[in-house]
């Protein structure tokens, strides 16, 4: 009788302890956390991962069967980014950032080009921004669990609703959020273009001396990036009539180009992720490309009112078409 | 009629087929009249998505098929195609897009392809006689203002802070245009400096 009840104080303590650890790992088990946050949550986080995660690993970039692959070591301290970025294929192209400064070496030109950009970081940036319309252009869901450079990631699929855009599919690391794989999806559900570590180490002590040039550039030619052109807000009588559901005006500037002393309105459009610039110039009688491609971009040029009209953006081809057809003066 | 020939016939009305390539398909097209029917059917199909009254890589397709069997009467073949329905557009937009994109031309200088322009008949000759140079590798005053067009938009959605991934890599490539533009102007620099030393002293370099 004593032995039965001590086996079942026993069993009971078991199944106690089993509970208790169980329920502690649904707490904190990355599984569990997949399924407790909505892919709102998760976007925020990445946010956030992307401005404050160091890291250091292989990024592979794949476009139509054509692989490249880039070395990165990314660092915040302070606020500042410091981050290099080493190409390991073609030129070897290194690009070494310090807050804004960044410094693009090209050995086999033994030169250095200093500039100065303003975002974040060389591959990340925030993705998407915060207003993006969810549930109206685009729809967001957590697709399944996943695992990307030997680690747990949820998969995110932004889905847009028509053909004006592409979708995105991002896998997020599930215990800091970052990301490290991206596709771009086309209408058809084919990828355009894929961003993926090959490996990473996330928040580990990242040594300064990593983020040093890997080439004595003393006898190296340096080249300072030409001043970027005067800028300024402007109003304008330009409208689009046949715009695609979900973009609107973001900035409307003025600006002039490098060689060129006419004016340019330069109108911003986006619907929270995909953006397309028009660029109004006065028709010179210039010969400008009709159609033209940089990557996933697109652009289209058309002769309206005297005027050459430029689309250009990271969208289908038949969206920067229609949006640059559809540009009238009010 | 499977994706591979499909891109090959993509790349061949957008002037973007190598030509040995554009032999090989030509020579397939020209044996095979299912395939040369698929063809037909998949052009007349890109042909209403893109709403255009004519293709002229495709008319140059259809003329060099129709040299290399001595038929005219293809031309019946591929203008007898109807449009599809326009329910289709949206399913087929997203293969037409990933063909073309697909057939980019590689990274570096070479990524800044150029399309033909589709609506100009007055390409086609070009097209039929020079397949491979109408994707420009090297930029040249046109294709210099809408690299421009590219860098500035890229940087006006960094400052807007609707920026993505893809698009801060297209520009990290970009960015690689320039430098070997930049570098470019730098040996002609250099190549003058015995003559003019003073407007060849490169700028002071920066404390990093």
């Amino acid at each position: 009788m004593v032995r039965a009840n001590l086996m079942k104080i026993r069993r009971r303590f078991l199944i106690a302890t089993a509970s208790v650890v169980c329920s502690g790992l649904a707490i904190v088990a990355p599984v569990a956390l997949a399924q407790e946050m909505g892919p709102s949550d998760w976007l925020r986080k990445m946010a956030s991962a992307v401005q404050t995660t160091n890291y250091e690993g292989t990024v592979i970039r794949i476009q139509n069967g054509t692989a490249e692959a880039l070395k990165v070591v990314h660092i915040v301290s302070d606020g500042v980014v410091r981050e290099k970025v080493v190409v390991q294929d073609g030129n070897g192209l290194e690009i070494i950032r310090n807050g804004n400064e960044v410094h693009c070496i090209l050995p086999d030109k033994k030169s250095v080009l200093v500039g100065e950009w303003n975002d974040q970081s060389t591959l990340f940036s925030t993705l998407p921004s915060s207003d993006i319309r969810f549930g109206v252009e685009y729809d967001v869901s957590i697709v399944r669990k996943d695992r990307v450079a030997g680690r747990k990631t949820v998969m995110l699929a932004i889905r847009p609703h028509d053909s004006y855009r592409y979708g995105h599919r991002i896998w997020l690391d599930i215990k800091t959020g970052f990301p490290l794989q991206t596709k771009l999806i086309d209408a058809n559900g084919e990828p355009i273009e894929q961003v993926k570590f090959a490996d990473i180490s996330i928040n580990q002590d990242i040594s300064l001396t990593a983020l040093a040039p890997s080439y004595d550039t003393d006898d190296f030619r340096w080249y300072d990036q030409p001043e970027r052109d005067v800028i300024r807000a402007v109003e304008t009588d330009w409208s689009c009539s046949n715009l695609p559901p979900g973009f609107r005006v973001i900035s409307t500037q003025e600006s002039t180009f490098p060689g060129a002393a006419e004016l340019v309105t330069h109108i911003l459009y986006s619907d929270g992720l995909a953006s397309v610039s028009i660029f109004i110039a006065p028709d010179t009688g210039k010969k400008i490309a009709e159609r033209s491609r940089v990557g996933a971009s697109s652009s289209f040029s058309i002769v309206i009112e005297d005027h050459v009209v430029t689309a250009v953006g990271e969208v289908p081809a038949a969206t920067v078409e229609q949006i640059a057809r559809s540009m009238q003066s009010n | 009629m499977n994706d591979g020939i499909k891109m090959q016939i993509s790349a061949f009305v957008d002037g973007e087929l190598p030509d040995n390539e554009a032999e090989l398909l030509l020579r397939r097209l020209s044996q095979d009249l299912d395939l040369r029917q698929q063809a037909a059917e998949y052009l007349a199909m890109g042909h209403a998505l893109r709403g255009q009254r004519s293709i002229p890589g495709a008319d140059t397709l259809r003329e060099r098929i129709a040299a290399a069997i001595d038929d005219q009467s293809l031309d019946e073949d591929f203008d007898a195609i109807e449009p599809p329905p326009k329910r289709y557009a949206r399913s087929l937009v997203g293969f037409t897009i990933a063909a073309s994109v697909a057939l980019a031309a590689i990274f570096g200088l070479q990524q800044f392809a150029v399309v033909p322009d589709l609506n100009n008949s007055l390409a086609t000759e070009a097209m039929a006689d020079s397949v491979a140079e109408e994707a420009y590798t090297v930029p040249g005053q046109p294709d210099d203002q809408i690299l421009d067009y590219f860098s500035r938009h890229s940087a006006t959605i960094f400052d807007s802070g609707a920026s993505n991934i893809n698009v801060r890599l297209a520009t990290f490539r970009l960015r690689d245009v320039e430098i070997v533009a930049v570098v470019e102007t730098a040996e002609a620099e250099d190549a003058a400096a015995d003559t003019d030393v003073d407007s060849n002293t490169p700028p002071e370099r920066p404390s990093p």
